[in-house]
């Protein structure tokens, strides 16, 4: 179990390493000149002054080691990332690290509360669907997660706000910090993986109630929340669990979504922003924090897989 | 699944020969008959968004951008079914509008990540060896990233625009198809039929094209299907945040955020392009459930 922890770990390196390649190759081919940019853009966006000379253009490409062959920059940027330091903005002339942690707290508690939204609604419905299978509920459940599915996130969000906030005025429109106010946006973040996860444990619930341990254990005389709870849901969660770890890109590029149709702070704003400005090294630092915690999140999906099924373990 | 005429004409008669064998033997003509299965109603509600779509301009009341500032935010009425956004465009025409630009957007993007997605993976499952440890351990990175994430950074590195946000979305959605692909090729190259194209010589791309990918064929349908309805969702929010169409197209996502200012006064704007954008992926989902129970690919 301790080598299949190592070599899980192991793993993220090298996807983390080809991440930060990508993003950096990316962001470095572009039909832009970043300099182009930085004069253009710095100081409210105003039109490039007459000081741009040639020689400031030069001299600003040579402090940012942009003169420099791409490898030897990417190996900088790489030794920088490593000690924390992700560059400034363009704009604002900010770390762009502190600028990230700045924000990210916003979006980790936004997307926790999205993700307990997914598995408590997912699970109750889909247990409750799964044990009465063919009921009204369970055939109800299907249409609406299919429904939940093909919703765009950023309209249920606005109908969300409309109906509770704005007609039957029960919740804030906007606004941060109470708890009241989170309450619309983890609804809209957690509802599609709501829809997924309930449909898994239902089909998942169905085909372990048929197993023969199941039989033997009701023959014992187990109760039905005993039965469920002991014999059926560790057998069904396994799956369920590596769907919610699948379902984490989308709540993680759902954050960019719900912050904006909700006016909240987060670094999905951030980086919105941050393209719509043409401020790079934001935009490298924004992918690269997403991606990096879309990447640890299913690391530890991976690791509570392997603790509540001892079968993986063995792998 | 039984026919293999069509597709390239350079291969020696030997393997075709090879290829009516092997489908005769491997997929016999039991196959439910296609048409009735697949008449359901997300079908038609399909094929109505498509009509609709194709002759926007025969059944849009109104210009996709015809202002008329006297009617700015009308309420739905019998003059304008859908009502009037603030430049008092009308808005069940430019939902009409708007759905040919999100179809287009997305049986060209999903086309675009299919053609990708399917080459990576059949040649990764196909060769093996090298080819399949870096294609996919690219892959493996790729996947890492969630693909709107991924199409949002492409379209950083292009610039908003409809055509960037094809090619994001498209290149974005492509590891998914060289994944499914992959593992399909890695079964079928052991099958005794393309055993024996390789015995009778054929060159490694014609047995490809020849006998692999027509078996891969039903799978890659169904996958595309559903991947449309996802990648129309990607467009439309990317166009939400402000970095696919931009105005004054009609576009869903982007006509959404439109109506966001106005939402207090006026539902309508912001209602209508969303129930559409649901409407429609709601279909296609359907449609492609439908169709992976008729085509029943493995």
């Amino acid at each position: 179990m301790g080598r299949y922890i190592v070599a899980r770990i192991a793993a993220v390196v090298p996807v983390t390493f080809g991440m930060v390649l990508v993003v950096f190759v990316l962001l470095n081919v572009l039909p832009v000149d970043p300099i182009q940019v930085m004069i253009t853009q710095t100081g409210s966006g105003q039109a490039p002054s007459a000081a741009a000379t040639e020689e400031t253009i030069a001299n600003i490409r040579e402090e940012l080691g942009l003169d420099r062959p791409l490898y030897i920059q990417f190996a900088s940027y790489l030794g920088n990332a490593l000690t924390g330091d992700l560059g400034r903005s363009f704009r604002s002339n900010q770390s762009v690290t502190e600028m990230l942690l700045e924000q990210y707290p916003h979006t980790i508690r936004l997307a926790f509360a999205g993700l307990s939204v997914t598995i408590v609604l997912g699970l109750t419905f889909g247990i409750l669907a799964g044990l009465l299978p063919g009921s009204l509920l369970d055939r109800g459940l299907v249409m609406v997660a299919t429904l939940g599915i093909a919703t765009p996130t950023f309209w249920s969000g606005l109908m969300l706000i409309f109906v509770f906030a704005i007609v039957f005025p029960i919740f804030p429109v906007l606004g941060v910090g109470s708890v009241k106010a989170m309450i619309l946006p983890a609804l809209t973040l957690g509802l599609p993986g709501t829809a997924i996860v309930a449909r898994l444990t239902r089909s998942n619930l169905v085909a372990v109630m048929q197993q023969d341990f199941m039989l033997t254990a009701r023959s014992k005389g187990l109760s039905g929340r005993l039965l469920v709870a002991r014999h059926a849901m560790p057998n069904v969660l396994g799956p369920v669990l590596t769907v919610i770890g699948l379902q984490f890109g989308n709540l993680i590029t759902g954050t960019v979504i719900v912050e904006t149709v909700f006016s909240r702070p987060g670094i999905g704003r951030l980086g919105v922003d941050a393209i719509l400005q043409s401020d790079y090294p934001l935009v490298q630092g924004f992918t690269l924090a997403l991606a990096t915690s879309y990447v640890f999140l299913n690391l530890a999906v991976d690791l509570i897989h392997m603790w509540v099924d001892p079968r993986v373990r063995q792998l | 699944m039984t026919e293999h005429t069509g597709s390239d004409a350079t291969f020696g008669p030997l393997s075709k020969v090879v290829v009516e064998d092997a489908t005769d033997a491997g997929v016999a003509g039991d196959r439910p008959a296609l048409l009735p299965a697949l008449l359901t109603p997300s079908a038609l509600g399909l094929l109505v968004i498509v009509t609709l779509a194709v002759f926007a301009d025969f059944f849009a009341p109104y210009g996709m951008a015809e202002i008329n500032p006297a009617d700015s935010l009308a309420p739905p009425s019998r003059d304008h079914l859908m009502g009037t956004d603030l430049f008092g465009r009308d808005v069940f025409s430019r939902v009409i509008y708007g759905g040919r630009l999100s179809l287009i957007i997305g049986f060209t993007a999903a086309s675009i990540a299919a053609v990708l997605g399917v080459l990576m993976g059949v040649s990764a499952g196909y060769f093996r060896g090298v080819t399949d440890g870096v294609t996919m351990r690219i892959m493996d990175i790729l996947l890492a990233f969630p693909s709107t994430l991924m199409a949002i950074v492409i379209v950083a590195v292009l610039g908003p625009s409809t055509i960037n946000m094809i090619l994001a979305v498209g290149i974005a959605s492509s590891p998914g198809y060289a994944r499914l692909v992959r593992s399909l090729a890695l079964s079928l190259r052991h099958q005794e039929y393309v055993v024996a194209a390789q015995l009778t010589g054929c060159r490694p791309w014609t047995i490809i094209f020849r006998h692999v990918l027509p078996n891969l064929r039903n799978s890659v349908i169904v996958y595309a299907t559903l991947d449309i309805a996802t990648v129309i969702l990607i467009a439309a929010g990317l166009g939400f945040l402000g970095l696919g169409t931009r105005p004054p197209a009609a576009e869903w996502g982007l006509m959404v955020a439109d109506g966001r200012e106005t939402l207090e006064i006026a539902w309508w704007v912001t209602f209508f392009p969303g129930l559409a954008i649901l409407l429609t992926t709601f279909c296609i989902y359907s449609f492609g459930e439908q169709l992976a129970t008729v085509l029943d690919p493995k």
